[in-house]
């Protein structure tokens, strides 16, 4: 065993497994595979990978179900989570990031791209250790990066996934600009240009808000700029 | 003693029991002339010959009671039967010898011309032979009694013949000029005249007159008080009058002498025969009388049969039309078809020449004609005119004797698509011009004709006198077989007027429907005549010359009408619009009778407009509900596709997904020159295409993006990207494609993934839309606009085209010009959509030779 990265893959299509585990092999990574979620849940206490790449339908468990399970042990809170997916399931993406994935690859997908993704979750997911603790605060919204909770005035605190944490922080750090789904692929995901989804900002943006609609109804802490992208709302 | 009427009228005495005999005898000698008396028995006439004179006597032998011989002896020994002579009245069985001292004999059955012959014969000798009486000349005698014989005759033959003529005939105005005639011929009166009452009964007017000649004695409405004829017609007595000097029969005509009598059909007085004499001093007498009471009772028979005949056809006419009409608005429910029949029925069942429908657009408050029949005839001093020189298509057919159509303007001033002019020359010297309009259409059909159509042009004008109704139907025919044969729908005919400048309108015939523009309209305010019947819904009438409004001269000036009746076409007491008929050469004024017809038919078309109203309606709501359906089955259709896409979606990126990424694996290892890598690259491009086809049916399955933001990106890749899809399957199918894509373009804003949907569905619209061109070429073009603000793709081909009018729709959802079920009429609007959300614009070029352009333009930021 190396210092590799270790890279777990579940997928219950053999022929898939079998590429993905030949392509991450490539690059360098330790890649273990699992073909159903139970097996996946059941060898992950085996090394905590660095990076879990779910298929999303697969019989028995689906790749939400065990995410959502995987985010439940608070030893792999902060392991990234890849979604596989099929096009055409934007609603089940939402769900998918709510139950605490960071990204998702429709298949079928450019290998180079995928191999860009994998490795910029796991450049965050380092930078994420190294992060600081400090409180930030736009308008009545707290956020805490300790605790990944938020929460407005005296509000009960919420929890996010840790990206949803990333994207909140990003736009409260920076009040007043209209950020663009590229541009927060880029900053927040750490995706070289032209890599990534919009669609996955979107959905992420879709779940913080109503999150954040929690703590206060019609607050609209993030504004959409028509045609421009997201932006944070200092006036609340 | 009597007095005398007649100089040679005889005394005659016929003596007899017989009394079938005896008024055969009186009947035939008093319609000769002569007077008649009856004695019984000889000794009866013996005495009745003491006490006064006879000519002649008439003795039937087989007096009862007596022999023959007893009666001889009796006569012979009366003195007063010396004096004058007597025939002999025998069976012709008995011996024909002439008895001792009559003067002739007459054989029983009494054949009349044969008895008027002996009495004649006996009359003049005894005359002759009697210096005594005081004759002018034997001649003269003789001329008398043939004069009056001979008169006699013919008065008899005159009415019997009139009474065969009259019971044989059934049109009413022969009957009644027939009549007028004998009346003339019977009296020898200089005039003659039949009145019949109008429906009131209150006014006579002349039915049927002979030898006036007095124009305003021809329209004569005598009331029925006070006048001479109104006295015959109240009180049912004759009257003869001729000894009074001048009467006046009505102001400023006179007539010397008068014989009126009543005309009567069971004891009831339905007109009044009449005889004067203007200028003759004859006096009419009590054989005139006579005479013209017998016409009378034969032509009041006759009159009234005809009446009650012409009653039953004009019913049955009447019943028939209704009947038509209403069978053809009933079987159809369509304008086109239902109009023209109801203005043919109105034209000939109300005998007008000119029918027009119009609708009543409240709102504008014009008047919309929707259809015209017409057989319009005038004469020169009554019809439009036309002055070549103010129309510079006129100028050039009569200078250049050329047909040609007439300018836009001018078809469209008559509500036409196209008017051709044809010059109609005698000797290269134009005479007239023939105009051909189509409603609907531009035909070339009358230029094969034109000879054709030249000779009937000069065929109407030389031998159609427009006044006289038989040139009239024959030109009507001639017309009509014309515009059959040009597939027309109206001729005009403008002739040369005397003074060789102005052209007079003679003729327009023809029937048209006009359902669109150019519709013929006209504002109320400028025909204020028609707001009445429309807005009261009441029929009207303007009739020529009487005193008529402003209004009423403006509106038969509009028509060149005499007369015009208008017609309120009603639906439950709203207006729905007009019926006009039009007279062009006779005022013409319409009896109660026909105003109820033409109300019948009117109802028949308003009911036909109200129907095909409601049809087209119906029709409107009936497509709109297809359209909903339509709609609502192709957003189920795409909601099933969308799910059974991200199935399938699934099934296939799932394996798709090994074969790109391990050719990719494979790809990543070898050098690029090694000879694998042809294959590999191969394979990688197949498993892309298979990709690209459910990404592309996903994206239509889920037409829904929610938010979407454009990004800078190289239009010209994502051009790439999509012909690598589709180049092999357009050049499959024989088409050439043509790109052109510039180099260095700057980025511009696009959607990542869509602008390839848009090039791929302006691509294979472009390949649709060559499938039947002779050279199929289809290309695609990018390029920076001239300001550089905007990167440019334009999509184009040599196919048909769009037309103009369905430019404007191209991109809405399901619109589509493809056969159903073959375009969902979505991919054009999926289009615009993403387009729009790149802050971009299409739009079709319109400027093109050929085929469609499309020209999207993306922004540079």
């Amino acid at each position: 065993m190396s210092d590799s990265e270790y890279i777990l893959v579940v997928d219950d299509d053999p022929d898939v497994l079998g590429t993905l585990m030949r392509a991450l092999k490539r690059q360098g990574f330790d890649v273990g595979t699992a073909s159903s979620g139970d097996e996946a849940l059941r060898i992950l206490p085996g090394r905590i990978p660095d990076l879990i790449i779910l298929d999303v339908i697969m019989p028995g468990l689906t790749g939400f179900e065990v995410c959502e399970r995987i985010r439940g042990e608070p030893q792999y809170d902060q392991v990234p989570i890849l979604f596989l997916t099929a096009r055409g399931q934007t609603d089940d993406i939402v769900t998918g990031l709510d139950a605490g994935g960071d990204d998702y690859v429709v298949k079928p997908f450019e290998l180079a791209e995928l191999q860009a993704r994998v490795r910029a979750l796991l450049r965050r997911s380092e930078r994420d250790t190294l992060r600081s603790n400090a409180q930030i605060q736009v308008g009545s919204l707290t956020l805490d990066s300790d605790t990944c909770q938020v929460q407005a005035g005296d509000s009960e605190s919420i929890q996010l996934t840790s990206t949803e944490h990333r994207l909140l922080r990003y736009l409260m750090e920076h009040i007043n600009q209209a950020l663009s789904p590229g541009h927060l692929l880029e900053a927040v995901w750490g995706y070289p240009p032209s890599t990534g989804d919009p669609d996955l900002v979107r959905a992420h943006i879709r779940n913080l808000r109503s999150k954040l609609d929690r703590l206060q109804q019609n607050a609209k802490f993030i504004k959409t700029i028509h045609g421009v992208g997201y932006m944070i709302n200092a006036d609340t | 003693m009597e007095s005398w009427s007649k100089p040679n009228t005889n005394r005659i005495l016929v003596i007899g029991d017989d009394e079938h005999l005896v008024t055969l005898l009186k009947n035939i000698l008093s319609g000769a002339g002569h007077y008649v008396q009856q004695a019984y028995t000889v000794s009866e006439a013996c005495e009745m010959a003491d006490q006064s004179h006879y000519d002649l006597a008439l003795v039937d032998l087989r007096v009862s009671g007596n022999d023959v011989q007893a009666i001889l002896e009796e006569l012979r020994e009366d003195t007063a039967f010396g004096r004058f002579p007597w025939i002999a009245l025998m069976d012709h069985d008995l011996n024909p010898a002439v008895p001792d001292g009559a003067s002739g004999v007459v054989l029983l059955p009494v054949r009349a011309h044969e008895m008027l012959n002996t009495v004649a014969k006996t009359l003049q000798y005894v005359r002759v032979q009697s210096p005594s009486q005081p004759l002018a000349s034997d001649t003269a005698v003789e001329d008398d009694v043939y004069q009056l014989l001979a008169r006699n005759l013919l008065e008899q033959k005159t009415l019997s013949d009139i009474a065969r003529t009259l019971n044989s005939n059934l049109d009413l105005n022969t009957v009644l000029t027939k009549v007028v005639d004998a009346a003339t011929l019977l009296t020898h009166a200089e005039e003659a005249l039949l009145l019949l009452p109008d429906e009131d009964g209150r006014t006579l007017y002349i039915r049927a007159e002979k030898g006036i000649d007095n124009q305003t004695a021809r329209q004569f409405r005598i009331k029925t008080r006070d006048t001479l004829a109104g006295q015959v017609f109240e009180t049912g007595k004759p009257i003869i009058s001729g000894d009074g000097g001048w009467r006046k029969l009505k102001t400023a005509y006179f007539v010397r002498s008068v014989l009126y009598v009543p005309l009567k059909v069971k004891e009831q007085v339905i007109g009044v025969l009449g005889v004067n004499n203007r200028a003759s001093d004859r006096t009419f007498n009590n054989q005139d009388l006579t005479l013209l009471e017998d016409l009378a009772s034969h032509a009041a028979i006759a009159i009234e049969n005809a009446r009650l005949y012409g009653e039953t056809v004009t019913r049955t006419r009447e019943l028939t039309t209704l009947f038509k009409t209403s069978e053809a608005v009933n079987s159809t429910l369509a304008l086109d078809g239902v109009l023209p029949i109801i203005t043919q029925q109105l034209l000939g069942a109300l005998d007008v020449r000119g029918v027009e429908i119009a609708t009543w657009d409240e709102n504008l408050d014009e008047l919309q004609v929707l259809a015209s029949s017409r057989q319009l005839f005038w004469t020169e001093d009554t019809g439009p005119v036309l002055y070549p020189e103010q129309h510079a298509t006129f100028e050039k057919v009569l200078q250049e004797s050329l047909a040609i159509p007439a300018d836009l303007a001018y078809a469209q001033a008559q509500h036409a698509h196209q008017v051709w002019l044809v010059p109609l020359a005698v000797d290269t010297k134009p005479i007239g011009i023939l105009e051909v309009h189509y409603l609907k259409d531009h035909s070339d059909t009358l230029v094969e004709h034109l000879s054709f159509v030249k000779e009937t042009g000069l065929t109407l004008i030389r031998e159609v006198d427009p006044s006289k109704e038989e040139d009239q139907a024959r030109a009507r025919d001639i017309s009509q077989d014309l515009l059959e044969k040009l597939y027309a729908d109206f001729c005009r005919l403008w002739v040369r007027g005397t003074d060789g400048k102005v052209f007079h309108q003679r003729m327009n015939v023809g029937l048209g429907v006009w359902l669109s523009d150019p519709q013929p309209k006209f504002a109320l305010q400028h025909l204020a005549a028609l707001e009445k019947p429309l807005r009261d819904c009441v029929p009207l009438e303007f009739v020529s010359p009487t005193s008529l409004s402003p209004e009423a001269v403006e509106l038969l000036n509009y028509y060149h009408a005499q007369s015009i009746q208008v017609l309120p076409l009603t639906i439950s007491g709203r207006s729905l619009g007009l019926v006009i008929l039009e007279n062009t050469l006779e005022p013409r004024s319409f009896s109660e009778r026909e105003i109820n017809l033409a109300q019948a038919l009117a109802i028949q078309a308003a009911n036909a407009l109200q129907n095909a109203r409601l049809f087209h309606d119906l029709q409107k709501s009936l497509e709109e509900l297809r359209r909903t359906q339509g709609k609502l089955v192709q957003s189920a259709r795409m909601s099933a596709i969308g799910e059974l896409s991200a199935a399938v979606a699934h099934q296939i990126n799932n394996p798709l997904t090994t074969v790109l990424g391990d050719t990719e694996i494979l790809m990543q290892d070898k050098e690029a020159e090694d000879p694998d890598m042809i294959s590999l690259e191969a394979i990688h491009r197949a498993g892309q295409r298979a990709h690209e086809v459910v990404r592309r049916l996903l994206s239509v399955a889920q037409n829904n993006k929610e938010e979407a933001f454009p990004e800078p990106m190289d239009i010209n890749a994502t051009i790439e990207n999509t012909l690598s899809l589709v180049t092999s399957h357009i050049r499959r199918k024989q088409v050439n494609l043509k790109i052109e894509l510039a180099s260095e373009l700057p980025k511009a804003q696009g959607l990542r993934g869509q602008l390839e949907d848009v090039w791929l569905n302006l691509l294979l619209n472009a390949r649709d839309a060559v499938k039947e061109s002779e050279n199929p070429t289809i290309g695609i073009r990018s390029s920076l606009s001239e300001d550089g603000s905007h990167v440019q793709v334009e999509v184009w081909d040599n196919g048909e085209g769009i037309p103009e009018e369905q430019r404007s729709a191209v991109f809405d959802a399901f619109f589509t010009t493809k056969a159903s079920g073959e375009g969902t009429g979505l991919g054009l609007h999926i289009c615009k959509q993403v387009v729009n959300q790149c802050h971009g614009t299409i739009q079709i070029q319109a400027d093109r030779q050929e085929g469609v352009s499309f020209l999207v333009s993306l922004p540079v930021k």
